[in-house]
């Protein structure tokens, strides 16, 4: 009998690095998009050395370096005072050290590298305009149905469709994301509309009481990315625009420039979950953000789910065909780093906003850490992970 | 002119501090105990290395080393899989590596030794039984009036009176304590009575989802402290309460046999919420400061309290003298030179609680990432802590 494909749920980037890391080991894979064409929302993307050592391990790192940009340094700037209290050397500097670069990218552009890697392999059918509705689950298989009515028959289903993940639905039963009050309001700006000083390929975070904007180079394109953050008690209303202004109020002149160029008119809010030690269910597992949604403040999200996808793929093959163990030796492997990584980037964003005296004690801290602490205390993350 | 003493409220260990850093100066000063008797409130006492170059700076630091004992480890176990998690070597290495020992003691003795020093010094008065009730600022000199109707005059006037501080209320007016929601449940013990297979050289702390047991010996009569703590969810708003046993074991249920043996050695009659201060920048006032933990009171998970106060006490001396006792210039130098160190001590203490208490995956993530760190990172970890003030 031949073998089916495995059903990936979910066409971003975390369901496209699946079925690549699946096609080396020989194993099929279907991908279900829901949109009309494949997309991601949100403009840049920056990528850790544990990703590029993923990358490496799929054989694509090449490709993903022609399309990528290399930060030079990580700047943390009071957004009131101006004072630099972290400045740390990325670039060749943080490859010497982690053997992997850190890179940025466009996050369209990455996503079609990954579409024409996965359009050009044997082992992968890519589907569009198929929205997962139902999923069943048989004794030695997995039926979904898509909104138009499709069926699709697979031996396994990974749900890698993001925060609001439906895949979930079916194999957890939990509550809806949580809610971190953290709401942004992002821009793209070109390169040459920023004030000379802020035009080196770098990223800086402004962290400044309750808000925060970070401003990162995308890809080679020659713009920004620019977000800026702010945390809000009040409900979350998509139509605030003025709130921004109001919690930015009496920034460093460079921030105030620099929000000009954000939408003022979207706001999202930032969701993640409780980090959990099982999010499988018999043929059905979770990968990245259906699985452990993060905040952002260690921008790992998408690293999280491309280091999900090749362990995956490293334990499905290893089990030959006993799906329920795979799942859980993926889980395993899995659930602490990623909870390491949710948790910290909790406290990320704590810090991010600190005011009074504990925002003079981290600015004060933080400075007088040397560049080999920045780096060990990075190296718990870009280290990345051994198959 | 007629030169007056500072006036120090409290005769604890920060007043004592810092009635001899004022001396070592040739400052006179006079300390206004209220209770008829020195005492401290707890049994046992951890003095870091910063809390000895202190002492060893006032030419004091023998006089403790006699009195107390040096635990050769500092240690995190799970308290639940009794799992060593951490460990930091403390005993001779210790001091190789930051020069002053770590040492613990009873507080009753520790305290008797501060009061022998204060004697031996001619320019340290000391008055019991008297509470502070009313401080009056004049041009060149404040008043303090205690409840038995008396009036000292003082060039200036230090509020050392602990977390509970009356003085507090005179420069900063009425700021609430912020209650943790900790309570802590002590007990004293003779070694014979600690079970046999425990490690009786070391600070254990054993720590599980919502609370946390450790002991330690202090001083050299073989005596052991143990404290209990959990995480209530309740905020009783009392200094000291009578015990509710139930609750301690219910928060403690599930703990591995052992820590429950220890646990079964605390004395369950009494406990005590814990309580901090949120930091400030700003504790003084004309001629009157604050010092220790009326000024920044912290939980006790960085065993910094103390020496904090000790730390207090002579960047204040050395303030006071810098400004030629221009006490207003004085004071304001003296804390913008400690807010934001005790803060750290503040936040992290806190933190620490936290941490210890970790629940579920984030008590498997600590557990994983402390194991990992070298002694050497450890080290670095407490360096800024245990390396203490420059003199």
């Amino acid at each position: 009998m031949k073998s089916q494909p495995i059903i990936i749920v979910g066409g971003g980037i975390g369901g496209m690095t699946c079925a690549l890391a699946l096609a080396m080991r020989n194993i099929a894979s279907v991908v279900l998009e829901q949109a009309p064409f494949f997309r991601e929302t949100g403009a840049g993307i920056l990528l850790c050395p544990n990703v590029f050592k993923v990358f490496d391990m799929l054989g694509i790192k090449e490709e993903m370096t022609q399309i990528a940009s290399f930060p030079e340094s990580l700047h943390y700037v009071d957004g009131i005072t101006g004072f630099e209290f972290l400045n740390i050397p990325m670039g060749k500097e943080i490859e010497k050290r982690y053997s992997y670069p850190y890179g940025s990218f466009h996050r369209e552009e990455l996503l079609r590298k990954l579409v024409e890697m996965c359009q050009k392999s044997p082992q992968i059918q890519l589907v569009t305009s198929a929205k997962v509705v139902e999923v069943f689950e048989m004794a030695d298989s997995v039926f979904v149905k898509t909104e138009k009515g499709e069926k699709f028959k697979g031996e396994a289903l990974i749900g890698c469709d993001g925060l609001w993940s439906i895949v979930r639905k079916y194999v957890l039963d939990d509550k809806a994301p949580i809610a971190s009050g953290h709401i942004t309001h992002r821009g793209v700006v070109a390169q040459s509309m920023l004030p000379e000083a802020l035009r080196p390929c770098r990223v800086i975070h402004w962290d400044r009481p309750d808000a925060h904007l970070v401003q990162y180079p995308i890809g080679k394109k020659g713009l920004f990315n620019i977000v800026a953050v702010y945390h809000s008690a009040k409900p979350f209303d998509v139509d605030a625009p003025d709130e921004i202004d109001e919690k930015f109020a009496g920034s460093r002149p460079e921030i105030m420039q620099l929000l000009t160029h954000v939408d003022r008119t979207k706001r999202w809010m930032m969701y993640d979950r409780e980090p959990l030690h099982s999010w499988s269910k018999g043929r059905m597992t979770l990968l990245g953000d259906a699985a452990h949604p993060t905040l952002p403040h260690l921008t790992q999200g998408a690293g999280m789910a491309i280091e999900d996808a090749i362990v995956l793929a490293e334990m499905i093959a290893k089990h030959g065909g006993d799906y329920t163990a795979a799942f859980k030796a993926y889980e395993k492997a899995r659930y602490l780093r990623t909870a390491h990584v949710q948790l910290f980037s909790r406290a990320y964003g704590e810090v991010h906003h600190l005011s009074g005296v504990a925002r003079e004690l981290r600015n004060q801290i933080l400075a007088k850490r040397t560049v080999e602490e920045n780096y060990d205390w990075l190296g718990m993350i870009y280290k990345g992970i051994e198959l | 002119m007629t030169e007056h003493p500072v006036i120090i409220v409290g005769g604890g260990i920060g007043g004592m501090t810092c009635a001899l850093a004022l001396a070592k100066r040739g400052i006179r000063s006079i300390l206004l105990e209220r209770a008829s008797k020195i005492r401290e409130a707890g049994a046992g006492i951890q003095f870091c290395p910063n809390t000895f170059k202190v002492l060893d700076y006032l030419g004091i630091a023998d006089s403790f080393k006699d009195i107390a004992i040096f635990p050769e480890n500092l240690c995190y176990v799970d308290g639940l899989t009794r799992q060593e998690i951490l460990r930091l070597p403390l005993g001779s290495r210790i001091v190789k590596e930051f020069k002053h020992p770590f040492g613990s003691f009873h507080r009753e003795e520790m305290l008797h030794a501060f009061v022998a020093e204060c004697q031996k010094s001619p320019l340290v008065d000391f008055v019991t039984s008297a509470r502070v009730v009313g401080v009056k600022e004049k041009h060149d000199a404040v008043e303090a009036i205690t409840d038995n109707n008396e009036i000292y005059v003082g060039d200036a006037l230090i509020g050392c009176d602990g977390i509970w501080s009356d003085v507090r209320k005179f420069i900063v007016g009425e700021r609430t304590l912020r209650n943790s929601g900790q309570i802590i449940y002590r007990g004293v013990v003779s070694r014979e009575v600690m079970p046999a297979d425990l490690c009786l050289d070391d600070i254990v702390h054993f720590v599980r989802p919502n609370a946390h047991l450790v002991y330690y010996p202090i001083g050299k009569n073989g005596l052991f402290n143990i404290s209990a703590i959990f995480q209530s969810d309740r905020l009783p708003d009392h200094h000291e309460l009578d015990g509710k046993p139930e609750e301690l074991y219910s928060w403690f249920a599930g703990s591995h046999p052992k820590v429950m043996e220890i646990l079964d050695r605390v004395d369950t009659s009494t406990m005590r919420p814990l309580c901090d201060i949120e930091p400030m920048k700003n504790w003084s006032k004309g001629r009157m400061t604050l010092l220790g933990d009326a000024a920044h009171a912290t939980l006790p998970y960085m065993t910094s309290g103390a020496g904090m106060a000790v730390e207090d006490a002579i960047v204040l001396a050395k303030c006071i003298e810098d400004h030629k006792r221009d006490y207003q210039a004085a004071f304001l130098d003296y804390q913008s030179k400690r807010y934001l160190r005790t803060a750290y001590v503040q936040y992290f203490s806190r933190a620490y609680g936290d941490v210890h208490h970790s629940r579920g995956i984030a008590r498997e993530l600590r557990n994983q990432l402390f194991s990992k760190r070298t002694v050497e990172e450890n080290y670095k970890w407490v360096s800024y802590l245990y390396s203490g003030i420059e003199l």
